[in-house]
Protein backbone atom coordinates (compact mmCIF):
# COMPACT_ATOMS: atom_id res chain seq x y z
CA UNK A 1 0.00 0.00 0.00
CA UNK A 2 2.53 2.37 1.12
CA UNK A 3 4.96 1.45 -2.20
CA UNK A 4 1.30 2.70 -4.43
CA UNK A 5 1.09 5.57 -3.01
CA UNK A 6 4.78 6.04 -2.89
CA UNK A 7 5.24 5.26 -6.74
CA UNK A 8 2.40 7.85 -7.55
CA UNK A 9 4.26 10.90 -5.54
CA UNK A 10 4.58 13.92 -7.95
CA UNK A 11 8.33 14.44 -8.03
CA UNK A 12 9.68 18.47 -7.86
CA UNK A 13 10.95 18.04 -11.53
CA UNK A 14 7.31 16.57 -12.03
CA UNK A 15 5.73 19.40 -10.80
CA UNK A 16 8.36 22.55 -12.36
CA UNK A 17 7.46 20.69 -15.91
CA UNK A 18 4.05 20.87 -14.99
CA UNK A 19 4.18 24.97 -13.92
CA UNK A 20 6.66 25.58 -17.28
CA UNK A 21 3.92 23.97 -19.51
CA UNK A 22 0.98 26.02 -17.79
CA UNK A 23 3.29 28.89 -17.96
CA UNK A 24 4.14 28.58 -21.91
CA UNK A 25 0.47 28.92 -22.92
CA UNK A 26 -1.61 31.62 -24.03
CA UNK A 27 -2.01 33.83 -21.21
CA UNK A 28 -4.89 33.59 -19.02
CA UNK A 29 -7.69 33.91 -17.89
CA UNK A 30 -9.59 30.95 -20.56
CA UNK A 31 -13.33 31.90 -20.34
CA UNK A 32 -15.30 28.60 -22.05
CA UNK A 33 -18.48 30.44 -23.76
CA UNK A 34 -20.64 27.57 -25.08
CA UNK A 35 -23.48 28.78 -28.05
CA UNK A 36 -26.81 28.63 -26.66
CA UNK A 37 -25.55 28.96 -23.22
CA UNK A 38 -23.20 31.61 -23.03
CA UNK A 39 -24.24 33.49 -26.39
CA UNK A 40 -26.26 32.85 -29.26
CA UNK A 41 -24.71 33.19 -32.95
CA UNK A 42 -21.61 32.23 -32.78
CA UNK A 43 -19.42 28.92 -32.18
CA UNK A 44 -18.48 27.88 -28.74
CA UNK A 45 -14.65 28.86 -28.08
CA UNK A 46 -12.48 29.61 -25.40
CA UNK A 47 -11.46 33.56 -24.74
CA UNK A 48 -7.98 33.93 -23.80
CA UNK A 49 -7.33 36.65 -21.74
CA UNK A 50 -9.47 39.91 -21.26
CA UNK A 51 -10.06 43.56 -22.84
CA UNK A 52 -7.00 44.94 -23.57
CA UNK A 53 -4.78 42.05 -23.39
CA UNK A 54 -7.11 39.79 -25.11
CA UNK A 55 -5.59 36.37 -27.48
CA UNK A 56 -7.01 34.50 -29.80
CA UNK A 57 -10.01 32.41 -29.21
CA UNK A 58 -9.36 28.38 -29.20
CA UNK A 59 -12.23 26.93 -31.20
CA UNK A 60 -11.92 22.92 -30.17
CA UNK A 61 -12.55 20.07 -32.30
CA UNK A 62 -14.59 17.32 -31.27
CA UNK A 63 -14.97 18.71 -27.78
CA UNK A 64 -18.30 18.49 -25.03
CA UNK A 65 -19.36 21.18 -23.29
CA UNK A 66 -17.51 19.65 -20.22
CA UNK A 67 -14.50 19.08 -22.06
CA UNK A 68 -14.21 22.45 -23.02
CA UNK A 69 -15.38 23.87 -19.81
CA UNK A 70 -12.52 21.98 -17.77
CA UNK A 71 -9.93 22.79 -20.26
CA UNK A 72 -10.41 26.40 -19.80
CA UNK A 73 -10.84 26.07 -16.21
CA UNK A 74 -7.87 24.19 -16.35
CA UNK A 75 -5.41 27.54 -17.08
CA UNK A 76 -6.93 28.53 -13.75
CA UNK A 77 -7.04 25.56 -12.05
CA UNK A 78 -3.51 24.10 -12.30
CA UNK A 79 -1.74 26.91 -10.92
CA UNK A 80 -3.75 27.10 -7.91
CA UNK A 81 -3.26 23.43 -7.32
CA UNK A 82 0.26 24.21 -7.72
CA UNK A 83 0.17 27.06 -5.16
CA UNK A 84 -1.55 24.73 -3.13
CA UNK A 85 1.07 22.19 -3.21
CA UNK A 86 3.67 24.44 -2.42
CA UNK A 87 2.02 25.91 0.64
CA UNK A 88 1.51 22.10 1.60
CA UNK A 89 5.05 21.16 1.33
CA UNK A 90 5.59 24.37 3.38
CA UNK A 91 3.22 23.29 5.72
CA UNK A 92 4.93 19.65 5.92
CA UNK A 93 8.34 20.74 6.54
CA UNK A 94 7.15 23.00 9.78
CA UNK A 95 5.53 19.99 11.17
CA UNK A 96 8.82 18.26 10.66
CA UNK A 97 10.82 20.96 11.68
CA UNK A 98 9.08 21.17 14.97
CA UNK A 99 8.73 17.28 15.41
CA UNK A 100 12.70 17.60 15.43
CA UNK A 101 12.81 19.89 17.88
CA UNK A 102 10.12 17.85 20.00
CA UNK A 103 12.31 14.73 19.78
CA UNK A 104 15.35 16.94 21.12
CA UNK A 105 13.73 18.50 23.64
CA UNK B 1 -71.59 45.45 -45.74
CA UNK B 2 -70.07 42.65 -43.18
CA UNK B 3 -71.07 40.13 -45.47
CA UNK B 4 -68.27 41.72 -47.48
CA UNK B 5 -65.81 42.50 -45.13
CA UNK B 6 -65.83 39.16 -44.12
CA UNK B 7 -65.59 37.46 -47.55
CA UNK B 8 -62.49 39.69 -48.10
CA UNK B 9 -60.85 38.58 -44.64
CA UNK B 10 -61.42 34.96 -45.43
CA UNK B 11 -59.82 35.78 -48.80
CA UNK B 12 -56.69 37.53 -47.08
CA UNK B 13 -56.37 34.48 -45.06
CA UNK B 14 -56.36 32.19 -47.91
CA UNK B 15 -53.73 34.08 -49.45
CA UNK B 16 -51.72 33.55 -46.42
CA UNK B 17 -52.22 29.97 -46.41
CA UNK B 18 -51.06 29.72 -49.59
CA UNK B 19 -48.00 31.58 -49.69
CA UNK B 20 -47.45 29.78 -46.62
CA UNK B 21 -48.08 26.68 -48.56
CA UNK B 22 -45.61 27.77 -51.27
CA UNK B 23 -42.58 28.99 -49.77
CA UNK B 24 -42.89 25.40 -47.58
CA UNK B 25 -42.47 23.71 -50.85
CA UNK B 26 -39.78 25.46 -52.31
CA UNK B 27 -37.92 25.78 -48.79
CA UNK B 28 -39.18 22.37 -47.15
CA UNK B 29 -36.17 22.60 -44.54
CA UNK B 30 -36.85 25.88 -43.16
CA UNK B 31 -37.04 25.92 -39.52
CA UNK B 32 -40.84 26.83 -38.53
CA UNK B 33 -42.29 26.51 -35.03
CA UNK B 34 -45.32 24.75 -34.94
CA UNK B 35 -48.38 26.44 -35.17
CA UNK B 36 -47.04 29.50 -36.18
CA UNK B 37 -49.64 32.11 -37.25
CA UNK B 38 -49.10 33.35 -40.61
CA UNK B 39 -49.15 36.82 -40.16
CA UNK B 40 -46.07 35.75 -37.41
CA UNK B 41 -44.44 33.81 -40.19
CA UNK B 42 -44.96 36.74 -43.13
CA UNK B 43 -44.06 39.54 -41.05
CA UNK B 44 -40.75 37.70 -39.51
CA UNK B 45 -40.07 36.19 -43.39
CA UNK B 46 -39.31 40.29 -44.11
CA UNK B 47 -35.61 40.50 -44.16
CA UNK B 48 -34.70 42.59 -47.01
CA UNK B 49 -31.93 41.21 -49.42
CA UNK B 50 -28.89 43.93 -48.53
CA UNK B 51 -29.59 42.65 -44.59
CA UNK B 52 -25.47 41.53 -43.69
CA UNK B 53 -26.23 38.16 -41.88
CA UNK B 54 -22.86 37.50 -39.39
CA UNK B 55 -22.06 34.21 -37.60
CA UNK B 56 -19.23 34.46 -34.69
CA UNK B 57 -16.05 32.04 -34.83
CA UNK B 58 -14.07 31.00 -37.82
CA UNK B 59 -17.08 29.65 -39.66
CA UNK B 60 -15.55 26.51 -41.01
CA UNK B 61 -18.45 23.75 -42.43
CA UNK B 62 -17.46 21.40 -39.52
CA UNK B 63 -18.47 24.35 -37.18
CA UNK B 64 -21.32 25.03 -38.77
CA UNK B 65 -22.26 21.31 -38.20
CA UNK B 66 -21.18 21.36 -34.51
CA UNK B 67 -23.12 24.29 -33.85
CA UNK B 68 -26.07 24.71 -30.98
CA UNK B 69 -29.30 23.16 -32.26
CA UNK B 70 -27.75 22.42 -35.90
CA UNK B 71 -29.56 19.62 -37.36
CA UNK B 72 -28.91 18.32 -41.23
CA UNK B 73 -31.42 16.49 -43.29
CA UNK B 74 -31.32 13.50 -45.46
CA UNK B 75 -29.89 16.40 -48.13
CA UNK B 76 -27.37 17.43 -46.50
CA UNK B 77 -28.71 20.72 -45.69
CA UNK B 78 -28.18 22.54 -42.30
CA UNK B 79 -31.17 23.66 -40.06
CA UNK B 80 -31.12 25.99 -36.83
CA UNK B 81 -27.64 27.45 -37.85
CA UNK B 82 -27.98 30.75 -35.39
CA UNK B 83 -27.11 33.58 -37.02
CA UNK B 84 -26.85 37.76 -36.45
CA UNK B 85 -29.46 39.90 -39.25
CA UNK B 86 -32.10 42.66 -39.06
CA UNK B 87 -32.69 45.20 -41.62
CA UNK B 88 -30.93 48.07 -42.27
CA UNK B 89 -27.92 47.26 -39.57
CA UNK B 90 -24.16 47.28 -39.57
CA UNK B 91 -21.80 44.64 -39.32
CA UNK B 92 -20.35 46.38 -36.20
CA UNK B 93 -24.33 47.03 -34.92
CA UNK B 94 -25.08 43.10 -35.73
CA UNK B 95 -21.96 41.76 -33.89
CA UNK B 96 -22.38 43.58 -30.60
CA UNK B 97 -23.84 40.66 -28.77
CA UNK B 98 -21.17 38.40 -30.60
CA UNK B 99 -18.46 37.04 -28.24
CA UNK B 100 -15.75 35.64 -30.42
CA UNK B 101 -12.78 37.23 -31.71
CA UNK B 102 -13.39 36.56 -35.67
CA UNK B 103 -17.30 36.86 -37.40
CA UNK B 104 -18.01 35.70 -40.77
CA UNK B 105 -20.65 37.93 -42.87
CA UNK B 106 -22.48 37.45 -45.60
CA UNK B 107 -25.84 39.01 -47.00
CA UNK B 108 -29.12 37.63 -47.35
CA UNK B 109 -28.50 37.66 -50.60
CA UNK B 110 -26.02 35.84 -50.88
CA UNK B 111 -27.73 33.18 -48.66
CA UNK B 112 -31.02 33.13 -51.03
CA UNK B 113 -29.12 32.58 -54.06
CA UNK B 114 -27.74 29.69 -52.72
CA UNK B 115 -31.20 28.43 -51.81
CA UNK B 116 -31.55 29.18 -48.07
CA UNK B 117 -33.44 31.37 -46.05
CA UNK B 118 -32.77 33.32 -42.80
CA UNK B 119 -35.73 33.96 -40.36
CA UNK B 120 -35.72 36.24 -37.70
CA UNK B 121 -35.98 34.85 -34.21
CA UNK B 122 -35.16 37.45 -31.77
CA UNK B 123 -34.60 37.08 -28.32
CA UNK B 124 -34.43 39.16 -25.10
CA UNK B 125 -31.24 39.41 -25.05
CA UNK B 126 -30.41 38.93 -28.60
CA UNK B 127 -32.88 41.29 -31.06
CA UNK B 128 -31.28 40.47 -34.09
CA UNK B 129 -31.00 36.47 -33.31
CA UNK B 130 -32.05 34.59 -36.59
CA UNK B 131 -31.98 31.24 -37.85
CA UNK B 132 -30.48 29.99 -40.84
CA UNK B 133 -31.24 26.76 -42.95
CA UNK B 134 -31.46 25.38 -46.70
CA UNK B 135 -27.59 25.31 -47.22
CA UNK B 136 -24.49 22.63 -47.27
CA UNK B 137 -22.21 23.21 -44.37
CA UNK B 138 -19.64 23.68 -47.11
CA UNK B 139 -21.34 26.33 -48.96
CA UNK B 140 -22.24 27.82 -45.21
CA UNK B 141 -18.43 28.12 -44.89
CA UNK B 142 -18.01 29.18 -48.41
CA UNK B 143 -19.99 32.10 -47.66
CA UNK B 144 -19.10 33.14 -44.30
CA UNK B 145 -15.50 33.10 -45.12
CA UNK B 146 -12.97 34.13 -44.98
CA UNK B 147 -14.05 35.51 -41.41
CA UNK B 148 -13.12 39.50 -40.03
CA UNK B 149 -12.39 40.39 -36.40
CA UNK B 150 -14.77 41.33 -35.08
CA UNK B 151 -15.68 44.95 -34.61
CA UNK B 152 -16.60 44.99 -31.66
CA UNK B 153 -13.13 43.08 -29.49
CA UNK B 154 -10.26 45.62 -29.20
Amino acid sequence: MIQNEEKNVLTREELKQITERCEKTTPGPWISYIEGREHTSGSSFIMTGESDSRGEDIELSGATADDQDFIAHARQDIPQLLKEIERLYKVISQLRQTRVEWVEA
Amino acid sequence: MEKITAHFEQQAENLKEFILEVDTTIFPNRLRTPNVKTETFLTTNALPSDAYACRGGTCTAKRFVSGSGVKLDSQGKLSGVSVNSAPSQSVKELTTTIPNRQVGITTVAEIRKTGGEVIPSGTPTNPYHCMLSGITPQTAEELFTPTIRNPNVK
